[in-house]
């Protein structure tokens, strides 16, 4: 993440720093305007679309389209593929499919709450930031760039130790280290937006803070932030997976990154056929979703760019 | 030459080594104790050849082996006894340490010690086959024990000496030591070398023995190259109640319902693939010479559990599968358990739930879950312990001031006969007496279930007969000092 | 200027210290002592149950009785003595416990860096040289596909598929040890075998960023009008990508060398514990499960240190690279 936020500052260097002017129209998100947003996605952009949708519905349907259920043994342990169990079952028993929708809904959960709670949270500290300026400006701009150096995943696996692990704990630690980017992105567009004329006219015509905010300021920068969110989704759904892998997870979650550290952790997991698909689908669910979410993000930050979209 | 999985388990000396059975097992290769427990119990001669109680048991003389050298070719005596006694007073060891009960040692000649101890216990001398004797003539200029690793550390009576370990690569070298006062070393050499997978190391015949779980038994099985042994273990899970945090674990039935609604056998099947035996209510493995098949057993019974739980007032008044009591709250309970554990965890949490018990998991890392199992703060607890069998840490009486000790107090259970029995078995001299003592307080506990015992693992080895075929039947350690030593 | 470079040096001296103070606190704010040994997970390693006595003696021994203020100052002071410590597990001095595995994390993170800046920007060149053609689509799709899967997804399943399945790689470790090498080559080929897994698996997750990176550039710079010249002029092909459009593409090809080292520790700790690699990242996890809290603070101090030497290496480099920042 910290390195997310290090290309945006060399990019600015560069300066193929995005101009958001053109951004606000098109992201004033009624239905037409997804469409076209969709339509102008490329064939990668679509197929992430396409999965992530599949992996929505999926948590969502998860008790209609699941036999069996997700946390009770079903059958005999570490049964292959085959007939009434479709993609096997776990050590205890338990339905691999019925654990893998139930992952799905997991990762969303993880992924949204983190990206919201970050997203949100690290917006309004860019706006508090850019808006008020001075002496607390400076503060959280110092603490951005502490943020932005400590290396983010060995802290969280001493935090997630220190919180011990549950699913909200996860999130809250995941957020702790992901609000940076949208911060920045708030904080330099407010900066923007104050030095505009027609912001500047307003406020000579008396206008207040909650009316500019809700006026100007908010509309230009959700999108933008939203943008930012799809990309914390990613990066907290592989944070989550990496720290149940190493046993830092809520262990009752189910998550895919949880059954991964369950197989991982089967004595002699090597020598036996069970990895097939007690380690490989999760791994493929897990492998799909991140990088679906990557592609929608890619796609929709080119959108956001207008000097991208141009080429 | 034998090699087996290394792994760094601290340099093998009382202070250097980690709190882990692999350390001190290195530890014993190279430093004796007085005196040893054998396979059944008895106590045998180590660097103590003969050995003498006084009437009132509270004064042991010891005779010394005059055979036992240091490693270093100095000659070991009782001066080294006594060293070792107050040395280890002012430093505490992490392993390898005496006994409490001793309050003296005292120099009789160069060959006899004398140990006087505070309380009358016929556990004492099996107590003291535990203590390691270091050299005087190089620990006594040592200040910082815990830092001193260098060569001459690791300068023992044993039967083999220690030519070379690295921490990083997690490797020991032994070799058989010439001098060895006992019967010759049948190994002349043993190396520990790291194998992350032990499994293929084996194969590509890295090294010699492994310990395999059952699903991969069969790439062994009817093959003359290999040969498997199998031993049962005193190593088991258990489930606490804490009886303070929840007032309705105080009741006896309560906690027996809780017994029976747990089918141990299916945990040995599912958790451990069926290399487990299934634990008894009465703390003590089967093959333990003390234990009582009598004692209550609890065999999985869903319906009874639920018939006791409704003869406590537990109803589930609107059908949704878990039990209310009188006030209408639902009976839920946390369970806590490490990360090891929560697969265990989770069998017991669907058992419970069929039982109309609900059972959430709290996982937490080791250090945590010990931390908070110390302190009892818990509900349910699993532990997983090779030290589980002592029934002290039932008992209100501080025994060796070991920190299970205060279990009982931990979880509230306080039972003044399990006391007493506890206190007259110690005492009691004559074997048989013993075991009937013994038999008693397994019956009690077994009615109490203080404790549950869910079940006590299995160890599978497999080794090559023609590299080795000494492999001890009694322990399944294979880094055991009686795989390749007869004292 | 000299003001802003004052400035960055302050800046970097809090970023350390807020970093040494949470290093101090976090490890300490864990539930559990590292004394108390009350059970264990295999019959195996049994524990050893440590008295009351014991761990009241231990803690006075490594000074964890003392108030937490006054930890914290003997800790800072021993840390400006440039001391990090006694590792309560390993019974070590902490620097040396580190030196010793760093090593491991170093040559795994070097090697990827190195393989995935040569490989993507090679393939980045190829690509833009055939800029819009289908082989630079189907490149495009399949670096951008590998790039977004995070690096220990790729390790498990290169170890189940190449190590455990085929038995083509060792599966663990990073040497054979008490080997009897017949020269010092097969000894290296020993490392090599044992890296190459987890090296790949970091270097596939990082190709796509310098592969995007290189391809840009040299996009960029192929359309500028002295290579137009050059080509005018008739200059081959070879010598017009390496000597003027590589030369060009290079500046925000090392930045990113530099800032990714950053990005690669995160992913190294995992990779690390896929394959069982003698690194920081398997030290960090065992010491996190015994709570031994100097080595942990030492990992987390050095792993930090060392990502923000980085940073400053690129900075320092972007400004002798490119003139129109130094002026």
């Amino acid at each position: 993440m910290a390195i997310n936020a290090h290309l945006i500052n060399i990019s600015k260097k560069i300066g193929v720093l995005s101009d958001p002017k053109n951004l606000t129209a098109k992201a004033k998100g009624h239905c037409q305007k997804i469409a076209a947003t969709i339509k102008s996605f490329t064939l990668l952009g679509k197929f992430g679309l396409t999965v992530v949708t599949f992996f929505v519905l999926l948590a969502v349907f998860a008790p209609l389209i699941t036999v069996h259920p997700y946390d009770l043994p079903s059958g005999p342990p570490l049964m292959a593929p085959g007939e009434g169990h479709l993609l096997g079952t776990d050590d205890l028993g338990i339905d691999i499919w019925a654990q893998l929708c139930r992952g799905a809904k997991i990762s969303i959960i993880v992924g949204l709450g983190t990206a919201l709670l970050a997203g949100l949270g690290g917006g309004l500290i860019g706006i508090i930031s850019g808006y008020v300026g001075g002496i607390l400006d400076k503060i959280i701009m110092r603490l951005i760039d502490i943020m932005l150096v400590i290396p983010d995943f060995p802290v969280m696996i001493l935090l997630a130790a220190f919180l011990g692990p549950s699913l909200t704990n996860i999130i809250i630690v995941l957020a702790l280290f992901s609000w940076v980017s949208s911060a920045r992105i708030a904080r330099s567009q407010i900066l923007m937006l104050k030095e505009k004329t027609y912001i500047k006219s307003a406020v000579l015509y008396g206008a207040g803070t909650w009316y500019l905010m809700r006026k100007h300021f908010l509309p230009e920068i959700f999108p933008l932030i939203a943008v930012q969110m799809i990309r914390l989704t990613g990066r907290a759904i592989i944070s989550e997976a990496g720290l149940s892998f190493l046993g830092l997870g809520d262990p009752t979650s189910k998550s895919w990154g949880l059954t991964i550290h369950y197989a991982t952790s089967f004595k002699g997991i090597y020598y036996t056929d069970f990895w097939k698909w007690w380690l490989f689908y999760p791994w493929l669910f897990l492998m799909l979703m991140v990088v679906s979410l990557a592609f929608i993000s890619r796609d929709l930050e080119r959108i956001a760019d207008p000097r991208l979209r141009k080429k | 030459m034998i090699r087996l999985a290394g792994g760094d388990w601290g340099y093998p000396t009382p202070y250097g080594l980690y709190p882990r059975g692999p350390g001190s097992r290195k530890m014993n290769l190279i430093f004796d104790s007085l005196v040893k427990t054998d396979s059944s119990g008895k106590i045998a001669p180590k660097l103590a050849s003969e050995w003498e109680s006084s009437e009132d048991g509270l004064t042991y003389t010891f005779k010394l082996n005059p055979k036992a050298k240091w490693h270093d070719g100095k000659p070991f005596t009782a001066e080294d006894v006594v060293f070792t006694y107050n040395y280890m007073k002012q430093y505490i060891p992490v392993s390898g340490g005496c006994p409490d009960s001793i309050k003296q040692v005292e120099k009789v000649d160069d060959q006899t010690v004398k140990i006087k101890i505070d309380e009358a216990n016929v556990d004492f001398l099996s107590n003291s086959s535990s203590w390691i004797i270091i050299p005087k003539h190089i620990w006594e200029s040592v200040t910082d024990p815990n830092n001193f690793t260098s060569a001459e550390a690791a300068v023992g009576t044993g039967p083999y000496k220690l030519v070379d370990y690295s921490k990083e690569h997690g490797t020991y070298h032994f070799v058989a030591n010439p001098d060895f006062w006992g019967s010759k070393p049948r190994v002349k050499e043993i190396k520990f070398v790291p194998a992350g997978e032990t499994i293929l190391a084996f194969e590509q015949n890295e090294i010699d023995r492994i310990s395999v779980t059952p699903d991969i038994l069969s790439r062994y099985e009817n093959n003359p190259e290999y040969k498997i042994l199998s031993y049962e273990t005193s190593w088991a899970y258990r489930l606490y109640f804490n009886m303070k945090a929840r007032p309705e674990l105080a009741e006896k039935s309560f906690r027996q319902a809780i017994a029976y609604a747990i089918d141990r056998q299916e945990l040995v099947d599912k958790i451990e693939r069926g290399a487990a035996v299934p634990g008894s209510p009465g703390v003590l493995h089967p093959n333990n010479e003390f234990y009582n098949s009598k004692a209550a057993q609890y065999t999985h019974n869903t319906n009874k559990a639920k018939e006791l739980m409704s003869n406590l007032g537990y109803k589930d008044a609107d059908a949704d599968g878990i039990l209310k009591n009188n006030k209408g709250e639902r009976l839920s309970f946390r369970l806590l358990c490490d990360d090891g554990s929560a697969r265990l965890a989770e069998v017991i949490k669907q058992h419970l739930a069929q039982a109309g018990i609900e059972v959430v998991i709290n996982s937490v890392d080791m250090k945590t879950r010990d931390a908070r199992f110390k302190d009892g703060d818990f509900e349910l607890c699993i532990n997983g312990s090779g030290n589980g069998e002592d029934l002290s840490e039932l008992t209100t009486i501080k025994s060796e001031g070991k920190a299970t000790s205060t279990t009982a107090q931990a979880i509230g259970y306080q039972n003044t006969e399990v006391d007493e029995l506890y206190i007259a078995q110690q005492k009691e001299k004559d074997p048989k007496k013993r075991k009937e003592i013994m038999f008693k307080l397994q019956q009690i506990v077994a009615d109490d279930v203080p404790k549950l015992t869910l079940y006590y693992k299995n160890s599978l080895n497999v080794h090559r007969p023609s590299v080795y075929d000494g492999w001890s039947l009694d322990t399944y350690h294979s880094d055991s000092r009686s795989n390749f030593v007869d004292d | 200027m000299q003001h802003k470079s004052r400035m960055r040096i302050i800046e970097y001296a809090i970023t350390i210290w807020v970093i040494i103070t949470l290093n101090f606190l976090l490890p300490r704010l864990i539930p559990g002592d590292p004394f108390l040994v009350l059970s264990s997970q295999e019959a195996e390693d049994e524990e050893i149950i440590l008295s009351e006595e014991q761990r009241q003696y231990l803690f006075e021994y490594y000074g964890l009785d003392q108030p937490i203020h006054k930890q914290y100052f003997v800790y800072m002071g021993e840390l400006l003595r440039g001391n990090l410590g006694f590792s309560l597990y390993y019974k070590q001095p902490v620097s040396e416990i580190i030196i010793s595995r760093l090593p491991w994390t170093v040559f795994m993170v070097i090697s990827a860096v190195v393989l995935s800046t040569l490989i993507g920007t090679i393939i980045g060149c190829i690509s833009a040289w055939h800029r819009e053609k289908w082989v630079d689509k189907s490149l495009f799709l399949f670096m951008i596909f590998f790039s977004e899967i995070p690096s220990f997804l790729i390790g498990l399943i290169l170890l189940f598929v190449f190590a455990a399945g085929l038995g083509l790689f060792p599966l663990a470790g990073a040497v054979t040890h008490f080997a009897d090498f017949q020269s010092g080559w097969s000894r290296i080929w020993d490392v090599i075998h044992h890296a190459i897994l987890p090296v790949t698996a970091l270097t596939i997750s990082h190709l796509g960023g310098t592969y995007l990176l290189g391809r840009n550039s040299m996009t960029t710079v192929l359309e500028k009008d002295y290579l137009r010249t050059a080509w005018a002029k008739g200059l081959s092909q070879s010598r017009i990508i390496f000597r003027h459009a590589l030369k060009n593409a290079l500046l925000p090809i090392v930045t990113r060398v530099f800032i990714s080292l950053g990005s690669l520790v995160g992913g190294a700790i995992l990779v690390e514990n896929v394959f069982s690699y003698p690194g920081l990242g398997t030290l960090m996890r065992q010491s996190v499960r015994v709570h031994d809290y100097p080595v942990i603070q030492g990992i987390f101090l050095v792993v930090t240190i060392l990502v923000l030497l980085a940073n400053f290496l690129a900075d320092l480099v972007y400004k002798k690279l490119d003139p129109r920042v130094s002026s």
